[in-house]
């Protein structure tokens, strides 16, 4: 299917880089720019590939011995790869994010490659192994990756498809970072839809709000309580207040029945929850 | 001796573990009551403890949040909702709030900030100390002008991702600085814009600003020269270097790390690594947004006229050429002109 890079093509200048793709790899990288089209992030890409562009093939030196594709093996149906540059406190900050996620996707099929640059030094590669023992990092000697994809900035995190095709390029944020790696990971391993995707990484503005209905709602269990304990006189003060609010809602003829009942008054509390199931009929 | 230093260390632990100045107990001195409980003010102490007696009210009947959410079970729906729960709601909504009555409304045991204060006075410190503020954060509804106290589906417990929080205020043209400089208008520079700086496009305002205040201009999180030439350290460019590449700037030669060159010929190298006069960022680039690829601006203010010197970019599949600017045309290919 994908052909490797040689080095040379790999160092070719941009716009000269020849990246072979099969047929079916162009069929799905159609398909994969329909899917992210309508995601937020959708003009962002490496420099030279885009999302829903196959990625290049490219074995890179395994910090750990031996050599490494970043793109993991065929039997990983997500593929992280993050580009982290030497001794940088963003850089340092989303190895924290990226070991947290791999604890939180352990056993998943998912690639985690670390990629380096020779330019910062084997020290720094030494540290980002120590601080994500989990994941392969990789050196890319000579910035080839670096050059083959157009990364321009680090720390920046790509993710993959089964199919090799880039679903996501991810530079760094300050706010909403893991919650964005993590909502991508979870669509690719099918464990969400599109819709959940979109919604995790453009939140609609929320509060933890207090309505005027539910205070009413509060005030009628409150009135219930007292009821129980056989206290109708402050019970009926709730209700009233409630009524003052909302003098349609079917819930406060309700218990103002059970307090006319406490009252002994039978033919009041049948008047009110007639009242509440004229109202509740009305409602629906 | 012994013993009692044991007991005060130990008062101590526990106090300190708490964080939080919980005042649960009522207040007794009704000049101090301006908000009571419903429960507490008609005497019914039974529905939360074991009698129902004020004087002798004994122990709750069961744990804080369960009773509080027995009537406040909106709270309990919602906090379910949300991705992320302040740990001070997981642990007991008495952290903030007195069970019986207070001086402030939503029965708050101290006033926003200074509630906040209590642990996160390293923030507190900073909107309230910085060269630098940011009137929000200690103004109006103070923290909980962005923050939702409870849940949040956004970290940092934020009602909304930055930029939606921002845009809020800084979408008005008549905003200025404290010392009277207008401020951006994001809301239509991004409409009048089709290309935004990653950071924007992200809703990651905080990327480059420190909200709650800081040192730099615009509080920004590091260094960015403030003029349209500087000498080349990359120490200047502390707050680009977070996620571009200082290497990019650093050799006459690059084929990898940057697209504006000429063949290798680095052409960032060339117009910013100068010992004098070297050009920096905003001599070429907007940094919210721009109209076109690269944020590369339309023109730049120059000189103490601010006469608007056009820069007249036009990209091409493998390079591009600026005209008639602080040069003549000259064009550049990464194939090599």
């Amino acid at each position: 299917m994908c052909q490797n890079l040689s080095p040379d093509q790999a160092l070719q200048p941009a716009g000269q880089l020849t990246v072979r793709r099969c047929k079916f790899l162009r069929g799905c990288a159609l398909v994969a720019t329909i899917l992210v089209a309508g995601s937020p992030a959708a003009n962002q890409a490496f420099s030279y590939v885009a999302q829903g562009e196959g990625l290049p093939e490219m074995d890179l030196p395994r910090h750990s011995g031996g050599q490494a594709s970043y793109l993991g093996d065929d039997s990983h149906q997500a593929r992280v790869f993050a580009f982290v540059k030497g001794e940088h406190a963003r850089s340092t900050e989303v190895l924290g994010e990226l070991a947290e996620l791999i604890r939180e996707f352990e056993g998943r099929p998912v690639s985690w490659a670390l990629v380096v640059s020779d330019r910062h030094g084997a020290a720094w590669a030494d540290s980002v192994a120590a601080a994500v023992p989990a994941a392969t990092v990789l050196t890319d000697k000579g910035d080839r990756l670096y050059g083959a994809l157009g990364v321009a900035l680090s720390p920046s995190v790509g993710l993959g498809t089964a199919d090799k095709i880039l679903h996501a390029y991810l530079p760094y944020q300050k706010i909403h970072y893991g919650a964005t790696i993590r909502a991508h990971l979870q669509y690719l391993l099918g464990d969400i839809d599109a819709d959940t995707l979109a919604h995790t990484l453009k939140p609609s503005r929320d509060r933890v709000t207090d309505s005027a209905e539910a205070g009413c709602l509060r005030s009628l269990k409150l009135a219930g309580m007292l009821i129980k304990v056989g206290k109708g006189d402050k019970a009926l003060i709730q209700v009233e207040n409630v009524l003052g609010e909302g003098p349609e809602m079917a819930e406060a003829y309700t218990t103002l029945a059970a307090v006319r009942r406490l009252e002994g008054d039978e033919s009041a509390a049948q008047s009110a929850e007639r009242r509440a199931a004229d109202l509740a009929q009305t409602a629906e | 001796m012994m013993m009692r230093l044991a007991v005060a260390g130990l008062f101590f632990m526990v106090l300190g573990s708490v964080g939080l100045a919980q005042e649960t107990a009522p207040l007794q001195d009704p000049n101090d009551v301006f908000w009571a409980h419903a429960p507490f003010e008609m005497g019914e102490c039974g529905i939360c403890h074991v009698a129902n007696d004020p004087a002798a009210p004994g122990e709750l009947i069961a744990e804080v949040n369960d009773l509080c959410f027995s009537c406040h079970e909106i709270f309990a729906d919602m906090l379910a909702e949300f991705a992320n729960v302040h740990s001070p709601v997981e642990d007991s909504c008495t952290s903030c709030h007195n069970p019986h009555n207070s001086r402030r409304e939503k029965l708050l045991n101290l006033d926003t900030i200074n509630l906040c204060n209590e642990c996160h006075d390293d923030i507190v410190s900073v909107a309230t100390n910085s060269p630098v503020r940011h009137d929000p954060v200690t103004e109006g509804r103070a923290c909980l002008n962005c923050h939702d106290v409870h849940a949040s589906n956004v970290e940092a417990m934020l009602t909304g991702l930055p930029f939606d929080l921002c845009v809020d205020c800084h979408s008005d043209d008549e905003m200025t600085d404290e010392s009277g400089r207008p401020m951006t208008n994001l809301k239509s520079l991004l409409a009048d814009s089709h290309m935004q700086h990653g950071p924007v496009d992200n809703k990651d305002c905080s990327a480059c600003h420190a909200t709650h205040g800081g040192e730099n201009f615009r509080m920004l999180v590091s260094d960015y020269p403030a003029k349209f030439y500087a000498s080349y350290d990359p120490d200047n460019y502390e707050l680009c270097f977070g996620c571009h590449e200082t290497d990019v700037f650093a050799s006459p030669e690059n084929a990898n790390l940057t697209g504006f060159r000429d063949g290798d010929r680095n052409l960032h190298y060339l117009h910013v690594n100068k010992d004098r006069r070297g050009r920096t960022c905003r001599a070429c680039h907007e940094v919210h947004a721009a109209p076109q690829t690269h944020m590369i601006r339309d023109g730049v203010p120059y000189g103490s006229s601010n006469w608007v010197l056009q820069i007249n970019y036009t990209g091409t599949e493998d390079g591009g050429s600026c005209a008639k600017t602080c040069h003549p045309t000259k064009p550049y290919s990464r194939r090599g002109s």
